[in-house]
Order: structure tokens, then sequence, then C-alpha cells
């Protein structure tokens, strides 16, 4: 399942080489870092934590079967070292009570996205998943930017499938009322224009 | 069905702007760092296991010793 240069690298660094590890690393360390950042929201922290991931891989790499994709195996890691950063360091997540959603609200905060620059919609959008809590921001994370499966998800977080797609739609919910709160005023007045 | 639409809709909404965020990355040296504290981990676990007298040395030592019983006695 793994793709056949990954394995090559792997079988390398099992075999004492370990400087083909920097090609693993090389490869995976933006995943693993924004998800650490995403998680942890702290660029210090997602550093030291993106490095105990990727010795824990190089130390655990004998382990690696191969049964799921290199990827998957490493992000799993990645997600239980952010959650043990986040549990040491009781880093507090205050919610955001999910409000009903209607069509017109999607639309709505669509319309206003759409009439902002690119760079600033990334920005904004980034400044809402922030507040998300912690478990959906990483699920929206995992699913919208990394675009894994559910199947992967579930392997990585350990969730029952029914769990994870109920986190899914809450995290969505949540993502939109945040957003919502944020184009607020410029909502207000596209529906005065209507 | 109105409910289903909803689900797409929100679905669509969070595939279309979540992956506009820029993804974020890591220190100019990291990959540089992390290997250097590889290697330094490498090493100290290798000079931690590594045994005084090797296989062979032994090896060595009990040939010296049979030797040495044959040529006393």
């Amino acid at each position: 399942m793994t793709n056949n240069n990954d394995q090559l690298y792997i079988t390398k660094v099992i075999n004492g080489d370990t400087n083909a590890f920097a090609y693993l690393v090389d490869n995976y360390k933006n995943m693993v870092f924004s998800l650490a950042f995403k998680m942890t929201k702290n660029r210090e922290e997602a550093e030291e934590i993106s490095q105990d991931t990727f010795i824990k891989a190089y130390k655990n790499l004998p382990n690696f079967k191969g049964d799921s994709k290199f990827a998957t195996w490493l992000y799993r890691i990645a997600y239980h070292t952010s959650l043990d950063n986040l549990k040491k360091n009781k880093n507090n997540n205050n919610t955001f009570e999910i409000n009903e959603i209607t069509f017109h609200q999607i639309q709505s905060a669509e319309t206003i996205l759409q009439g902002i620059a690119r760079k600033e919609r990334s920005k904004v959008m980034d400044k809402c998943l922030q507040k998300l809590p912690t478990e959906e921001r990483s699920v929206i994370w995992m699913f919208y930017y990394d675009e894994l499966s559910l199947k992967e998800i579930i392997e990585i977080m350990g969730l029952s499938e029914a769990n994870l797609k109920v986190k899914l739609h809450r995290a969505r919910k949540r993502l939109l009322t945040i957003v919502k709160d944020n184009l607020e005023p410029e909502m207000i007045e596209n529906y005065g224009r209507k | 069905m109105g409910e289903n639409k909803h689900i797409k809709e929100l679905d669509a909404f969070a595939k279309k702007y979540v992956k506009e965020i820029e993804q974020e990355q890591p220190s100019f040296d990291f990959t540089k760092n992390l290997m250097q504290k590889i290697a330094l981990e490498s090493s100290l676990k290798v000079s931690k296991t590594k045994a005084l007298i090797s296989k062979k040395g032994w090896f060595g030592v009990v040939l010296a010793l049979i030797a040495t019983l044959c040529i006393s006695f």
C-alpha cells in the first residue's frame, strides 16, 4: 500500500542507511508540521512535535508493516504526539456554539468569500479554522486539506465510522457558524441588498 | 432530502475554502537539524549496545585458552 519510492527508502533506512531517512523527512515534513501547527496553534511547539514525530518514526521504522500507507502511519504518530503535547500543556479550547445553518447563510457566506482576494480569503478561513475545538479542527484539516479518506482518519484517530461522521458534520456546521460570525457585517449588508 | 442537501452544501463549502488555506512550513533547516539529532541518537545507541569484547574476540580468547591448556599438558 505504501508507494514504491517510500518503501525503497524505508528499506534503506532499516538496512542501516540513516541518511536515506532525509528523503522521507523532506517528503512529509510540511504535512506533519501543518497538522501539528493546526492542532497546537504554536510554531515552536509544532516544530518540536514534528521533530519528535520523525524521531519516533525513525526508531519504529522496523515495526512499520506496510499494511497502510507510510503517510497514514506517520500521520497517526504526528496526531498522537500533538495530542500528548496538548494534554501536557493543557491548552484550553474555547468552543463556539453551533447554530442552525440555513441555505441562505451558506450562499451568503460564499458570496462574501468570493468577493475577497484569494490570499485574504485564505487568511480568513485559517483564522476561522483556528477557532474550532482541536478535534474538529483536526478532522476538517485531515479530510478537506490533506484529503485523507474516512478509513484513514478512522485509523489515525481511533474512532468508529459513525462517530467520525458525526464529528465531521458537527465540525462543518461549526466552521460555517464561525465564518458567518466573522463575516457578519458584510453578510447583513449583502442581505439588505437582496 | 433537505437535510441531505444541507450536508452536501456544507461539504462543498468546506471542500472549496479549506483547501485554499496556505500550508505552513517548518524552519528552513528542519531536515538538517533533525538528521543531526538522529545521527547523534544512532551513535549513542551503537556505543551503548556495543560489547567490549566482540564475538570474534571471545572466540580468540577461548582458542588461546585451549591452546595454553594443550601446551601445558
